[in-house]
């Protein structure tokens, strides 16, 4: 049995009627990382928040979302809420923006992990503190006397990253977590990442539309062209040979990018010679 | 913190400099000689040239602007505003208890207003769309439009006249108040419960509150966080609210017959009673700047981000 198995969701908006998510089913084995590629507005993350039931009122979804055979969709809000954050853990685009703005970084984390566990406070500081070193945040304590915009978007990153760590969720759902981030940041965070697949077992869904990182980290690769998801497969065989027509598309155009960045910074030569 | 407050107080001295000049030579701008004013007041027959010197002469208005800025600024610390035109009593004995009967009016108001602004924002912003969001808006809509003088009009008649609960005017007991504090807050609490409504839509849409929701964190919980950032745009608009309300009594004043300072001023006003006006613009512009700095350092406590500002 698959860890999360997603059959036939379905997402619209309940306003206007638009479907905006036809149907789509995809699962994710223990340990997996399973990327979600496609262009802005494809339904990444919409995809991504109805996991777990996240999307804002108005966005209606059916299909059957279930984590270790326990149906998420037929939940009430009440039984939901222990999956968020304890089995489910997000880690979201822009870290500046995830924080609450007038409370110090660490209180925030701290009311998060007491909602989760019988830590007692010196054990929840404790483990963050370690946590946190682990990450590459070399002062915790000062980090968590922070506030959010005292700290840099990659230090806000690492300190959700940081979190999922201490949580152990069976999974976790990181929506495009590079993206808001410069390119030497973006680099370390998507390390914390490959390094966090080794450190504890959870399963990874990783949002993206950076296809560098998506091969470094993913070993499954759903592509998804306006709602629907035109093809999915092992990493190796989507960048190796692609079937659609959309996905070669993706990976031919981030080739030719790369060749030309090569060629620009005289990487060629040095490739071929 | 203490060091921002500090500096916003520091700020204060020179501003308030300014206002008090701007008010002091406000009155030198009217086309009345105060002279004329006060002979006028005492009934002289016959005003001439040389009764108009010796009166400028006897009011100080013969010395130069500075100097009498100087002594009035002093004297207006002090509370002394000098003595009016029309009654020849010192304008603090008239405007000191009209004063204290407004700021009275204008706190149970104002206390009125915020609470039902941040109760009935938060409920609207958390229902958006359903029927008691529509229906506090729609209803706030309307008594809002209503003009102070016609809905205070319409209260007296039903409440005072028909139903005979309350007393139509005066200040004689808590019930006087029931009137004149309905009016006001329903002028204002119709406006200012839509800022907090607004503020807690945009801070439910922020990326924090998905983020406290994806760590579990309990609904009623996280409200408390969003209302907390709400607020302190709310705080910043309560603030200036409070001596609005305290500029803008006058018609409730008249209508209930309030012996504050809407009915004195109008009444200076149409006196020509210079001493009385220069003091109470004075002391209005003060209370803008007060409300204003305190609603500013009650503003840096609750955001963070602002304090490392100025």
């Amino acid at each position: 049995m698959s860890l999360l198995e997603v059959e036939h969701l379905r997402i619209w908006d309940g306003g206007s009627g638009a479907v905006l998510v036809p149907d789509s089913s995809f699962r994710l084995s223990q340990g997996e990382c399973l990327a979600i590629v496609g262009e802005s507005g494809s339904g990444k993350s919409l995809t991504c928040k109805a996991l777990m039931r996240l999307n804002r009122p108005g966005i209606r979804q059916t299909g059957r979302v279930a984590l270790n055979g326990v149906d998420l969709t037929g939940l009430s809000d009440k039984e939901m809420r222990p999956y968020r954050g304890k089995r489910m853990c997000m880690i979201m685009q822009n870290g500046m923006r995830a924080f609450d703005p007038s409370r110090p970084v660490g209180a925030y984390l701290l009311e998060a992990l007491s909602l989760h566990g019988d830590w007692s406070p010196s054990e929840m500081v404790a483990g963050l503190s370690a946590a946190m070193m682990s990450v590459g945040l070399s002062d915790p304590s000062a980090v968590m006397k922070r506030y959010p915009h005292e700290l840099s978007g990659g230090m806000l990153q690492r300190t959700m990253i940081a979190l999922a760590i201490v949580l152990e969720p069976d999974v976790i759902i990181a929506d495009e977590p590079t993206t808001a981030l410069d390119a030497v940041t973006q680099y370390e965070v998507v390390e914390q990442f490959v390094a966090l697949r080794g450190r504890i077992g959870s399963a990874i869904v990783f949002v993206s539309h950076d296809l560098g990182v998506v091969r470094r980290i993913a070993d499954e690769v759903l592509v998804m062209k306006d709602g629907v998801i035109v093809e999915q497969g092992g990493t190796d065989a989507i960048f190796g040979g692609a079937s659609h027509p959309y996905t070669r598309y993706l990976v031919s155009s981030k080739e030719a990018l790369r060749s030309r960045y090569l060629q620009l910074m005289g990487g060629t030569r040095i490739a071929e010679g | 913190m203490g060091l921002y407050v500090l500096k916003r107080v520091g700020a204060l001295a020179p501003l308030l400099v300014v206002i008090s000049f701007l008010t002091f030579i406000l009155n030198g701008l009217s086309p009345m000689d105060p002279a004329e004013v006060v002979l006028h007041a005492q009934g002289v027959p016959s005003i001439t040239e040389e009764l108009i010197a010796a009166t400028r002469a006897e009011l100080g208005m013969d010395r130069p602007l500075l100097a009498r800025y100087w002594d009035w600024l002093l004297a207006s610390i002090q509370l002394d505003f000098g003595d009016s035109y029309i009654t020849g009593k010192p304008v603090w004995s008239l405007l000191g208890p009209a004063l204290m009967n407004t700021l009275k009016l204008t706190i149970v108001s104002s206390l009125f207003i915020i609470a039902l602004s941040i109760v009935l924002g938060v409920l609207c912003a958390l229902r958006e769309g359903r029927w008691l969001d529509l229906s506090v808006r729609g209803v706030s809509f309307l008594l809002t439009s209503m003009p102070a003088y016609w809905l205070a009009a319409l209260m007296v008649w039903y409440f005072a006249v028909k139903l005979d609960l309350l007393p139509t005017s005066g200040m004689d007991s808590a019930n006087s108040y029931v009137l004149p504090v309905a009016v006001i807050v329903i002028g204002y609490a119709g406006i200012y419960f839509r800022v907090v409504r607004s503020s807690m839509l945009s801070n439910l849409n922020e990326d924090y509150v998905l983020y406290g929701r994806a760590c579990g964190i309990p609904e009623r919980r996280l409200t408390m966080h969003v209302l907390r950032n709400s607020l302190q745009v709310a705080v910043s608009v309560f603030g200036l609210a409070i001596p609005i309300i305290l500029g803008s009594t006058v018609v409730v004043e008249n209508i209930f017959a309030w012996p504050g300072l809407g009915t004195l001023t109008v009444t200076s006003i149409l006196g020509r009673d210079f001493p009385i006006i220069q003091a109470y613009v004075l002391v209005l512009a003060v209370a803008f700047v007060l409300f204003n700095t305190g609603s500013d350092v009650l503003n840096a406590a609750m955001n963070p981000r602002l304090r490392k500002e100025l």
